[in-house]
């Protein structure tokens, strides 16, 4: 019921706003992986996983889940089930970290149910259009799942589009470009990992660009 | 709003014989394309194929609108300039200070403008975006508290609502034009509106072939490579001799419609000009790709921005005795 919910809204509601309103361009749609993947993403905005996920066919909705800040998103049941509903959020807690909710596991665990993901690094908005340090999460999970493909995708103009603390949105075009899905070995530092990670987000934005 | 019984049959009849001369000039062109792919380049065979494309979308729209309805007309202008503003904003640079002034640039002066196009009330028209979205912009930027770049983000905003929403909407309100004593006048605003964009589409695609053929010297080398005086010459000279072929479209006698069809022609050249200068100034190719082939509906508008007002405001001085301006239709 869910998934149905979810698709009408991104047929009726989000599709159509995307396209005549906010306008996407996306490079290097053709790196887009068929199958399961991490997908790693710059964040300047709430517009960044409306961004993302109409990147994807409709029917592929259901297998993608973007990880979302609990204490954000989950901070009451009306904008936590708003946010289940229509995105399917996967809420993981940014502080207060004990053995029961730990964000690794959380996310370990929709992998291993066969979900894709969304993560923002930068685990905030604070940094607007620049490029904020990376939270080192990510690459611990990559290190955990070496056979799932990493795609590197900078966002630009969503900051400008719907900043941090703003309601109104400014209509620029936003750009996407998608990087060459990147396959980390199980043995690879957490510190290598998230430096590449980082510098291939960097080089992607540079792209965008020109 | 929409009248499809009487649609197209209600446009005067040189209307319609120009409609008829466009298509088999498309589609002649069409075939010219198709024929000579074996013999030019790969890269500007697809490049001609994606232009005749695009003009069979903007003939396609074009004639769907202007000949179903007024407000529809109006509707489709409307939206021109809100992308038209969606490229320029996307390619300029703006502070996070510019949110709500740029908001209101987006949203609030265009809709009012185009109300005020839908309603006849031409004094509002002529001064909207002049006096209170000059005034109104510095208003909203002052709110944001910083007084860095402050200058530069007001003239920025007001040049493109200038530009974007002033420029487009003379040709929306065209459409109004009505004869004063002659209901059965064969030109009226619609006429006058396909006139304006037939001559100045005309002069584009001519300097772009008679450029591609014969173009040597260039006319701003520093800031177009594509217009040369060949091409404008040669464009400037077919668009003429086409707006004099097709002056029964408008009230112009035969020396005033060669006079009209250089204005509009050289006029389209120095909003060319403009938005390549532009261009150049932000390091960009085009603004956006929404027609393959054409750039953004910047690269497609930029010659009827700089046309449209004077073309307009020659009617309404020189024919507007005659010709229903302001008011409501009788």
């Amino acid at each position: 019921m869910r998934d149905v919910i979810q698709a009408a809204f991104f047929a009726v509601v989000v599709r159509p706003i995307m396209k005549l309103i906010v306008g996407i361009r996306v490079h290097g749609r053709e790196d887009l992986p068929a199958g399961q993947f991490i997908l790693v993403a710059n964040h300047a905005s709430h517009l960044d996983t409306l961004t993302l996920l109409s990147l994807f066919p409709i029917r592929d909705l259901v297998r993608i889940r973007p990880v979302a800040a609990a204490d954000y998103w989950a901070r009451n049941p009306l904008i936590y089930g708003v946010a289940r509903l229509f995105f399917n959020i996967l809420p993981i807690p940014r502080r207060g970290i004990t053995r029961g909710n730990n964000p690794l596991e959380i996310m370990a665990r929709a992998l291993e149910e066969g979900y894709s993901l969304l993560i923002f690094p930068e685990g905030t908005r604070d940094y607007g259009e620049e490029l904020g340090p990376f939270r080192p999460g990510v690459a611990h999970l990559l290190r955990r799942f070496p056979r799932i493909p990493c795609i590197p995708v900078f966002l630009k103009n969503t900051g400008r589009i719907l900043p941090k603390g703003q309601f109104l949105p400014v209509p620029l075009f936003v750009d996407v470009v998608i990087g060459k899905p990147i396959i980390f070995r199980g043995d690879a530092q957490v510190e290598d990992i998230l430096r590449l990670l980082r510098k291939k987000v960097m080089e992607l934005s540079r792209h965008a660009d020109s | 709003m929409v009248d499809f019984k009487g649609a197209f049959l209600n446009l005067p009849e040189p209307a319609l014989r120009l409609l008829v001369f466009v298509l088999a000039f498309l589609m002649g062109a069409t075939a010219v394309v198709f024929l000579i792919g074996k013999f030019i380049p790969e890269s500007l065979h697809r490049e001609l194929v994606d232009r005749v494309k695009a003009w069979w979308i903007i003939v396609g729209v074009l004639t769907l609108a202007i000949g179903l309805s007024r407000e529809l007309t109006i509707i489709l202008f409307w939206f021109i300039s809100f992308w038209a503003l969606k490229e320029y904003f996307t390619a300029i640079r703006t502070r996070p200070e510019d949110h709500l002034a740029l908001f209101v640039a987006f949203f609030v002066i265009p809709t009012l403008q185009y109300l005020w196009i839908w309603n006849r009330w031409y004094i509002m028209f002529l001064i909207f975006v002049p006096v209170y979205a000059f005034l109104s912009i510095p208003f909203f930027l002052l709110i944001s508290r910083n007084p860095r770049g402050f200058i530069l983000s007001s003239a920025r905003i007001h040049w493109g609502l200038m530009a974007f929403v002033y420029g487009i909407g003379h040709m929306a309100y065209l459409v109004n034009l009505h004869h004063l004593h002659d209901p059965d006048a064969p030109y009226s605003g619609i006429t006058l509106l396909i006139y304006l964009i037939f001559v100045a589409e005309i002069s584009d695609v001519f300097q772009y072939i008679f450029g591609k053929l014969f173009g040597k010297h260039r006319v701003w080398p520093s800031i177009s490579p594509g217009k040369t005086w060949e091409g404008l010459i040669g464009g400037g000279l077919t668009a003429t001799l086409f707006g004099y072929q097709f002056r029964s479209l408008t009230p112009f006698s035969p020396p005033e419609s060669i006079f009209v069809s250089l204005l509009i022609v050289i006029l389209g050249f120095i909003g060319g000009g403009v938005m390549s200068a532009m261009k150049r100034d932000l390091g960009k190719k085009d603004f956006g790709y929404i027609l393959p082939g054409h750039g953004g509906i910047i690269d497609r508008v930029d010659s009827l921005c700089w046309a449209a007002p004077i073309y307009f405001h020659y009617i309404a001085y020189f024919h507007g005795h005659y010709l229903l301006i302001t008011g409501a239709r009788s």
